[in-house]
């Protein structure tokens, strides 16, 4: 071995070789120092304690949380002598460690991405009315999932239900529930809503939800998104960018599909409403029609009283030109016995005098000219 | 087409018929008809609702990266 000569080259190679013989790969937990991002593509981080410090190296793309100096961190990294020589860390992954961090990071991506608009109000679509098909990426096993199709058969059926079954925690979860979401999104006979479930659980098993680029992808989804995280008061930076936002899977069941019995209710009391609206025209109608005909009626009687009040006034005329209403006044009638007319009577000829009590009778005397 | 399909679709002939009723001017005669229909749409939509499974499909593509 003392006599082997090799290149600078070669010694960083077989040096190289050797580090990842021994250390594949390695977790290092410590505090974050001199984190810094060159060309938007190159991160540069020391991983420190009180006595040691190891520069650290990674691609952007790779870091998918957020972090800052100060915080707790576990890197997962391979050992490296760089062609400079210089000993270095590739790391593949960064998790936050520590409830002040994890919290801590989940502020800072979740300030970033608020500035690039991601969870604004006004990009979140509305949820499909009764959706035929339905997108479900969620772990099978889990009980969030067992509890959300339970609720879901309740409430409604002749569903199609598209499970992807994906890990819901840990470093693969983000990376596989995006997969499943792309599948969705690319599929030729999509669903109309993608649901995203996990049941409960501590803050850094949910905090596969705050990874960065699953947090993007749910964003740019095409098709709408709705999640199911966790408890009641666990808010993901997932759930910020999703369309819909439920507090527990059943809750997501509950926000996508009526249940069916309050829903079949509702169509009869729909239906009643109608009716009742069809009995309350009738009532007017029917109403207008009892006022119409007593305003006929009330014609008729104006009618008639006018016309009575015309036959009386004629039949009082009438009587009055009765000539016998005037023999009753004390006048007598004088015509000839024969009854012709008295302008030719003569001498000597029967005249009949009716009075109104009796007809007497009488003779000309004369008929001189006035 | 799926049964979701189906109670959608007799759904929106209901809503059809419900905002028939709810016009100004309804004639009374085609009311009863109408109304009938309706009836004979929502007992179809829960009979359909108490019958229909939703079908669960777990997708065989693996998702591991």
């Amino acid at each position: 071995m003392e006599k082997l000569q090799l290149s600078p080259s070669d010694f960083i190679a077989l040096t190289n070789q050797t580090l990842e013989y021994a250390y594949p790969s390695v977790v290092i937990v410590g505090e974050v120092s001199s984190f810094k991002i060159n060309q938007d593509k190159f991160v540069f981080f020391d991983i420190k304690d009180e006595n040691a410090s190891v520069g650290c190296f990674m691609m952007k793309f790779q870091l998918r949380i957020a972090i800052e100096d100060g915080m707790m961190v576990a890197i997962t990294a391979q050992p490296k002598l760089t062609q400079w020589g210089k000993f270095s860390l590739t790391v593949r992954l960064v998790q936050p460690v520590g409830e002040g961090s994890l919290k801590r990071s989940f502020e800072l991506l979740k300030a970033k991405l608020d500035k690039e608009g991601l969870f604004k109000p006004e990009r979140k679509r509305s949820l499909p009315e009764l959706p035929a098909r339905i997108g479900v990426i969620s772990s099978t096993q889990a009980a969030g999932y067992g509890d959300f199709i339970k609720i879901l058969d309740e409430r409604w059926g002749g569903m199609q239900i598209d499970v992807a079954h994906t890990q819901v925690q840990g470093d693969v979860a983000p990376e596989q529930i995006i997969r499943a979401l792309q599948h969705f999104n690319e599929s030729a006979e999509p669903p109309e809503i993608v649901v995203i479930i996990r049941g409960g659980g501590s803050l850094d098993d949910l905090s596969a939800f705050n990874d960065e680029l699953l947090v993007r992808a749910i964003a740019s989804s095409r098709l709408p998104v709705i999640t199911g995280i966790g408890h009641e008061n666990d808010v993901s930076l997932a759930d910020l960018a999703a369309d819909k936002r439920a507090s527990t899977p059943s809750n997501v069941a509950q926000m996508l599909v009526p249940d069916k019995l309050e829903f079949t209710q509702g169509l009869y009391s729909k239906l009643h409403r109608a009716i009742g609206q069809l009995e309350h025209d009738y009532d007017i109608r029917q109403q207008k029609l009892a006022a119409d005909l007593q305003l006929v009626v009330q014609r008729l009687q104006m009618q008639f009283e006018f016309t009575f009040g015309q036959y009386k006034s004629l039949s009082r005329s009438l009587s009055q030109l009765n000539p016998r209403n005037v023999l009753n006044r004390g006048y007598s009638l004088v015509r000839l016995e024969n009854g012709q007319s008295l302008v030719g009577a003569k001498k000597g000829d029967v005249l009949d005098i009716e009075t109104s009590k009796s007809i007497i009778k009488a003779g000309v005397i004369s008929n001189d000219k006035k | 087409m799926t049964k979701s399909s189906t109670i959608k679709e007799k759904l929106s002939q209901l809503d059809e018929l419900v905002a028939w009723f709810e016009q100004d001017d309804i004639d009374i005669e085609q009311s009863l008809k109408k109304f009938e229909q309706a009836e004979k749409l929502a007992d179809e939509i829960g009979d359909e609702l108490k019958t229909a499974k939703n079908k669960i499909e777990v997708i065989k593509k693996k998702f591991d990266a």
